[in-house]
């Protein structure tokens, strides 16, 4: 793109006042694209061109003053540092430089391939090293001395960033040798870490003007670097131009060294599965159970799905989560419980319905304790309808039991008529080592029972969510009350139990095919 | 590994039943000095202890006729025990040979009922206040002293310092 057709921004009126401000940047050793920026560009369009251009504008720019620079803006005591071969620009410390050039790009481009990630677009973002922020005002500064009237109301703000003039350029660039586009709501992100060896040290002077900003928070988590972004914009914030001038050098040294490249990474947001799940094992937890780091039970439902999710997928960590859950002597029957699985940092993600199918099938076919159907992709959103479904919605249960007296044929058909049977149930001692001691209130909508033989019934129910089904039958020691010892005037016991239903219409039934 | 089962089938089930008791709690015991100090420990695998009458008590092994159990004791009122939250904060703290009743009989008989083994006093059983007589009727079920929880530091320990069902039947031969 040429940018000379374009009408340069500057914060100066006439051109010869702009070309002063260029001749002076140079001086600094300021970067073309840099000197752009502190003239007060800041249309996209006119950093995406090559550098050669843009140094080409400025010199037409500088062309343009009557006045003859040599004579005129010289100042005996004036320092030179215009840019040469190989020197760092002091303001962006190289990043809209060599990190534009050619071979860095490459190498990004090169890294993302190697990653293996499908996308369709992607987004960057930068880190820049925080001394950059102090090196800018530094120049401000500078500015504000040379040329007071243009510069005095023009604050940091004013100024392009070095992420976005980097972004702008790069973008297209990086865009082209990828073959996809930069989009800023791309899921995919490309992170580039810039790190600059001297950061410290050159924040090491805030301590002694600005102490209390810094101070460091013992108690906070992850505390993170002692100079970062929001702390040292605050500190400069508060200071003035004057303060700035003692702490800090102004303008900006020529940095010695180039600042580097830490770390390229690429993420892709997360990806949503949902289905349901049945369980017809009774020595299978729903998640993956350990005591004291020794595996309780052999697998678990989580690890039957994702196992095989994580083989297409290829993602690096999943959050099963489901719409309750089940013990491990319970069979989960029916249509099966819904549940969703995150999957973080997927590295493919473009599975067709049938390719999802197959993927069904294959969990299906791999062990037929476990089966999975409705299994789909869902937006970020729909996972809310989970948690919905476990407190409000009622569950039905089938439980096989035990009664020490023979029940006699009426007794059952007592149960049947009983609507709506409220429970105190206290915090069942088998959980009450990590639940707090307290009585909740349940209903048991309808019963039904079957005799099996003398001592021996088939018990189906349709209860409340969150009831404790095999309390309700045994009375967990006359905790819960009434149970089913009390309302059929024997002792009872449960022998097994499974859930019938969860009654949640998400996800979507996908018919079989 | 059992066999896939899609529906309730018999056989699997209709082994020889263990109690939920058995089931789930393994018995302890605290040999007293003398057998009024007899208590039964039903310990759950989650470190949760069901303080029960061994059946050597008199109480027990007598089928005594209760006619109040008080659970104000020297020590403290134990029906004033709150506990609140996850960790059981506020929880009175029991030690082996703490108060935690007083069973009062019809033939005039009284017995101070120790706790057995120091630990946190999560939930007395209130029923007995109404219901005296579950304590013969059912001394180890609905008829339970008390639901404590001992510190997990000190769990093994504890365990360990307390006699197996052998030991007991050794101690206490006359009881079957």
């Amino acid at each position: 793109m040429d940018a000379t057709m374009e009408q340069i921004e500057s914060f100066a009126n006439d051109d010869n006042t702009t070309a002063d401000i260029i001749s002076c940047l140079e001086k600094c050793g300021c970067c073309p694209r840099c000197i752009f920026r502190f003239l007060g560009e800041k249309n996209a369009s006119s950093f995406k061109c090559y550098p050669g251009s843009i140094t080409e504008v400025l010199s037409d720019m500088k062309k343009k003053s009557s006045t003859q620079t040599e004579t005129e803006a010289s100042d005996k005591t004036d320092i030179d540092f215009s840019l040469s071969d190989g020197q760092t620009c002091p303001a962006c410390l190289g990043i809209l430089q060599q990190y534009l050039d050619k071979p860095f790009l490459t190498k990004i481009r090169d890294f993302v391939t190697e990653a293996d990630y499908e996308y369709k677009s992607f987004l960057c973002s930068l880190t820049v090293p925080v001394c950059v922020l102090i090196r800018e005002r530094a120049v401000l500064v500078y500015l504000r001395d040379k040329f007071k009237s243009v510069y005095e109301s023009v604050t940091e703000s004013d100024i392009a960033r070095v992420k976005d003039v980097w972004k702008w350029t790069a973008g297209p660039l990086l865009g082209d040798s990828l073959g996809v586009p930069f989009d800023q709501k791309s899921n995919f992100d490309i992170a580039i870490m810039f790190n600059y060896p001297r950061t410290f040290k050159e924040c090491e002077i805030f301590l002694d003007y600005q102490p209390e900003v810094f101070k460091r928070r013992k108690f906070k988590r992850g505390q993170g670097e002692l100079f970062n972004r929001v702390n040292v914009a605050k500190a400069l914030k508060d200071m003035s131009d004057k303060e700035l001038r003692t702490a800090f050098q102004v303008p900006p040294t020529i940095p010695k060294v180039l600042c580097e490249c830490e770390a390229i990474h690429c993420t892709r947001e997360p990806l949503y599965i949902a289905g349901r799940y049945n369980k017809y094992n009774r020595s299978l937890s729903q998640t993956p159970w350990f005591v004291d780091g020794v595996r309780k039970s052999e697998s678990s439902v989580e690890e039957r799905i994702c196992d095989h999710l994580k083989k297409y997928f290829k993602y690096s960590d999943s959050k099963f989560s489901a719409s309750g859950r089940e013990d491990v002597d319970v069979l989960m029957l029916g249509t099966g419980r819904p549940f969703v699985v995150e999957l973080l940092d997927p590295h493919k993600v473009t599975f067709s319905k049938a390719a999802i199918y197959n993927i069904q099938k294959e969990i299906n076919a791999a062990s037929s304790e476990v089966q999975v159907r409705d299994l789909q992709i869902v937006p970020k959103e729909a996972t809310n309808n989970l948690k919905e479904g476990e407190m409000e919605k009622t569950k039905t249960y089938s439980a096989f039991c035990w009664s020490a007296e023979v029940l006699a044929q009426e007794k059952l058909e007592e149960l049947g008529a009983m609507k709506n049977v409220v429970l105190q149930q206290k915090t069942p001692i088998r959980v009450l080592h990590r639940r707090p001691l307290a009585t909740r209130e349940r209903t048991v909508y309808t019963m039904s029972a079957e005799r099996v033989d003398d001592h021996h019934f088939k018990l189906n129910l349709e209860t409340q969510a969150g009831t404790y089904i095999k309390e309700f039958v045994h009375g967990d020691f006359g905790r819960t009350t009434p149970n089913m010892s009390t309302l059929t005037g024997t002792e009872c016991d449960i022998l097994q139990l499974d859930v019938l239903s969860v009654l949640l219409d998400w996800p979507e039934s996908i018919e079989d095919r | 590994m059992a066999a896939m089962e899609h529906s309730m089938g018999k056989e699997e089930k209709v082994k020889e039943r263990l109690s939920v008791t058995d089931r789930y709690y393994k018995r302890k015991y605290k040999i007293g000095k003398t057998e009024d100090q007899d208590v039964c420990v039903l310990a759950h695998s989650n470190r949760v202890c069901i303080i029960t009458l061994a059946p050597s008590h008199p109480v027990v092994a007598k089928k005594k006729k209760v006619t109040s159990v008080s659970f104000d004791v020297s020590e403290a009122n134990r029906l004033d025990n709150k506990v609140s939250g996850k960790g059981k904060k506020g929880a009175q703290w029991l030690k082996t040979a703490s108060e935690l009743c007083k069973i009062e009989c019809e033939d005039g008989e009284n017995y101070i009922f120790p706790a057995g083994l120091p630990a946190q006093l999560i939930e007395i059983n209130e029923n007995l206040v109404h219901s005296p007589c579950l304590l013969t009727e059912k001394p180890h079920t609905e008829g339970y002293i008390a639901i404590v929880l001992p510190k997990l530091k000190e769990y093994d320990y504890v365990m360990k310092r307390l006699s197996t069902e052998e030991a007991f039947k050794q101690a206490r031969p006359d009881i079957t």
